[in-house]
């Protein structure tokens, strides 16, 4: 009965939420309070697939449940609802029957790569794809090891685990476990580079033995193929391996079958290897089939890269996470682009907490924006930004630090080129910065 | 020319939050005031002689890292403490000076023994103390600096800590919080738990670093941009 109730409950609360545009955590949790646990009473018909990991587990999430459906399978996802506990459960009761039942062949399930040990306490998931685990949020994450150990104590029996093989932290996962293990990763490419290029490098020593890590090439940060020459820790043999990548062709391969590189970007191609071992492991589809499904998926680039105009210029927004990797991947892309750039950075707090340490800054390739023609800084922490790009040798005679949004356009006509403005936040008007340049 | 040596000990295994950015922006100072510099980067399969070195740097790191090198870092005890005694500049940020420590224990209930060179010992906890602080150095009682703490160790002394290099004025409650006075500046040794780029963000800290280590060489460079930084975020905590 009280299962019931729950379910009702939260579909109540998540139909008034969707009204009153409120959030999809909040119908779950309430759910929860009703029927504490309440999850461990639901019957999966399907398979549950969890999907956690630092950077890509929206992306990836939303491609499987694209190529499962696409190859007729019946799939819930919480792709409208929060990665915790609260948005999964509501999700979930949201798409169950009355009985408690999930009928869906698929739950694909992202979830917050702390909160998994508590899901897995009444889910046990058929598989866990773990993207990768890289430096992320400090204040709550400290380094990647400490939510590697989070995530081992919630191994449960019988789970399938699909890990990254070029990622040497989340590889540590496997250790001292008996669960199958799926392998993924990405061969050598045109972007591969012998010196790691990203600001940090969470693996210079072997975690096994503390001798450095010998990396025979680097994809970005610490990710890549590396072995220890002290005691043999290396990357394991890929049972999904990207290869043969044709950046200027637009293809790849995965073990040999060819497919289409649908936005032309390592991390991409390594969420599409994932997803090409997640639904070939879980549904013994055909990888033919896979990738041809993954050819028609949207990753929705114009939501990351919104495209205004600003003094006549082409000028485009770049979302950035407040984490070393996407922010490099974000230095990558403006610095790929043609002559004259001229960048714009936001640079603020920590995210929700206001803290000043922005200690991330110190972890990113700054160094790398050194031809970059212009920069122009503003935000709470702008000249903590100008003291972390004079520390990486750019010619400061290049940065021009805005005091206020209201002076961007006189910064701006200084500049030439087309503009590009890295915000380490979502898009919310920060520091009216967005509105000032939708102005100009 | 006069060239300094700069030993950046373990900086492949302790390398968090920046950390390693202090030993660049010294290094940068360094050649700004017209001296060579020639860094070492040490690692548990070298040898190390600490008297070949005008500057150790430890930085802060993964607690696994810090624990996995303990044993490594024991057996130069006697050679760290005498080079201490003789004015050797040893700069010390975050979970490094837990080896500086009597003991710290770690959330696997395993113990590593530190040099003993402080009077304390460390616990690890299974969450995370963060806060931004205002800090006044001993070395400039009438100045302040900006530091960052994120720690998951609590620490006591066994006995009070004499030579604290802060006094805090103000920082965040809570477990792993560091107190009033933190730090230790014992001779030449300068020991926080701040962490991160502490000396690239504070030119109070970097300055009196370089006047211990270059002495009557120190030559004045511009921290304008520095300063003006700092200054904003202490004005606003404050």
């Amino acid at each position: 009965m009280r299962l019931f109730i729950a379910i009702c409950v939260c579909r109540v609360l998540y139909f008034i939420g969707r009204l009153i545009g409120k959030g999809t955590s909040k119908p779950g949790d309430i759910a929860r309070i009703v029927c504490p646990a309440v999850l461990k009473r639901l019957k999966f018909d399907g398979k549950v697939i969890c999907i956690t990991g630092t950077n890509g587990k929206t992306t990836t999430s939303n491609l499987v449940t694209h190529m499962l459906r696409e190859n007729g399978y019946t799939v819930i996802n919480n792709s409208f609802g929060s990665n915790m506990l609260g948005g999964i459960t509501t999700s979930l009761l949201t798409n169950c029957t009355f009985g408690g039942r999930v009928k869906a062949d698929f739950s694909v399930l992202e979830i917050d790569e702390r909160w998994l040990r508590f899901f897995v306490k009444e889910v046990t998931p058929d598989y866990v794809l773990l993207t990768n685990l890289l430096r992320d949020q400090i204040v709550r994450n400290c380094c990647p090891e400490i939510v590697l150990e989070k995530i081992k104590l919630g191994v449960t029996p019988g789970t399938t685990y699909i890990l990254n093989a070029n990622d040497p932290v989340s590889q540590q996962v496997s250790w001292g476990i008996d669960n199958p293990i799926v392998w993924f990763a990405l061969g050598e490419n045109d972007r591969s580079t012998k010196e790691c290029r990203s600001g940090t490098n969470d693996a210079k020593v072997c975690p096994k033995c503390m001798h450095e890590l010998s990396y025979d090439y680097y994809h970005y940060n610490h990710v890549g193929s590396f072995h220890c020459e002290n005691c043999g820790f290396e990357t394991p043999k890929a049972d999904f391996l990207g290869h043969d990548i044709d950046f200027a062709g637009g293809k790849f391969f995965i073990n040999g079958e060819e497919t289409q590189i649908t936005f032309d970007a390592t991390y991409f191609m390594f969420n599409t290897v994932a997803a090409a071992a997640v639904c070939c492991s879980a549904s013994g589809m055909e990888l033919k089939k896979a990738l041809a499904s993954a050819e028609t998926f949207d990753i929705g680039v114009t939501k990351r890269y919104e495209e205004i105009t600003v003094l006549g210029r082409r000028c485009q927004l770049i979302l950035t996470k407040q984490n070393p990797a996407s922010i490099d991947q974000s230095v990558d892309f403006v610095t790929d682009k043609e002559s004259p750039r001229t960048l714009i950075i936001i640079s603020n707090n920590m995210f929700h907490t206001e803290r000043k340490d922005v200690l991330f800054m110190y972890d990113v390739a700054y160094e790398n924006l050194k031809d970059v023609e212009h920069i122009v800084i503003v935000g709470k922490r702008r000249y903590d930004m100008a003291v972390r790009l004079k520390l990486g040798g750019i010619d400061m005679e290049r940065v021009q630090v805005c005091d206020e949004a209201e002076g961007l356009r006189s910064c701006l006509e200084k500049t030439e080129g087309n503009i590009y403005v890295m915000t380490s936040s979502v898009f919310s008007n920060e520091d009216k910065v967005l509105e000032e340049l939708k102005k100009l | 020319m006069r060239k300094i040596r700069i030993l950046n000990l373990y900086g492949e295994a302790l390398d968090l939050n920046g950390d390693g950015k202090n030993v660049t922006a010294f290094e940068k100072r360094i050649a700004e005031m017209g001296y060579e510099y020639e860094t070492a980067s040490l690692g548990v399969d070298e040898e190390i002689d600490f008297s070949g070195y005008d500057v150790v740097f430890m930085t802060h790191g993964k607690p696994h890292n810090v624990s996995a090198l303990s044993e490594h870092f024991a057996k130069y005890k006697e050679n760290i403490m005498e080079n201490i005694e003789n004015g050797k500049v040893f700069v010390v940020t975050g979970s490094s000076n837990m080896l500086l420590g009597k003991s710290f224990s770690m959330l696997d209930g395993k113990t590593y023994e530190g040099i003993g060179l402080f009077d304390c010992t460390a616990e690890e906890f299974d969450s995370l103390y963060v806060s931004d602080a205002v800090l006044v150095p001993e070395f400039a009682p009438e100045e302040k600096m900006f530091g960052t703490y994120y720690r998951c160790e609590s620490v006591k002394y066994d006995t009070p800590n004499k030579n604290p290099l802060f006094t805090v004025v103000k920082a965040d409650a809570g477990k792993g919080s560091v107190g009033e006075k933190e730090g230790v500046r014992h001779k030449n040794v300068f020991a926080t738990w701040c962490l991160g780029p502490v000396l690239v963000r504070n030119p109070l800290m970097m300055k009196e670093v370089l006047h211990c280590v270059l002495g009557e060489d120190y030559r004045e460079t511009d921290f304008s941009l520095e300063e003006k930084a700092v200054k904003m975020i202490i004005e606003e905590l404050i």
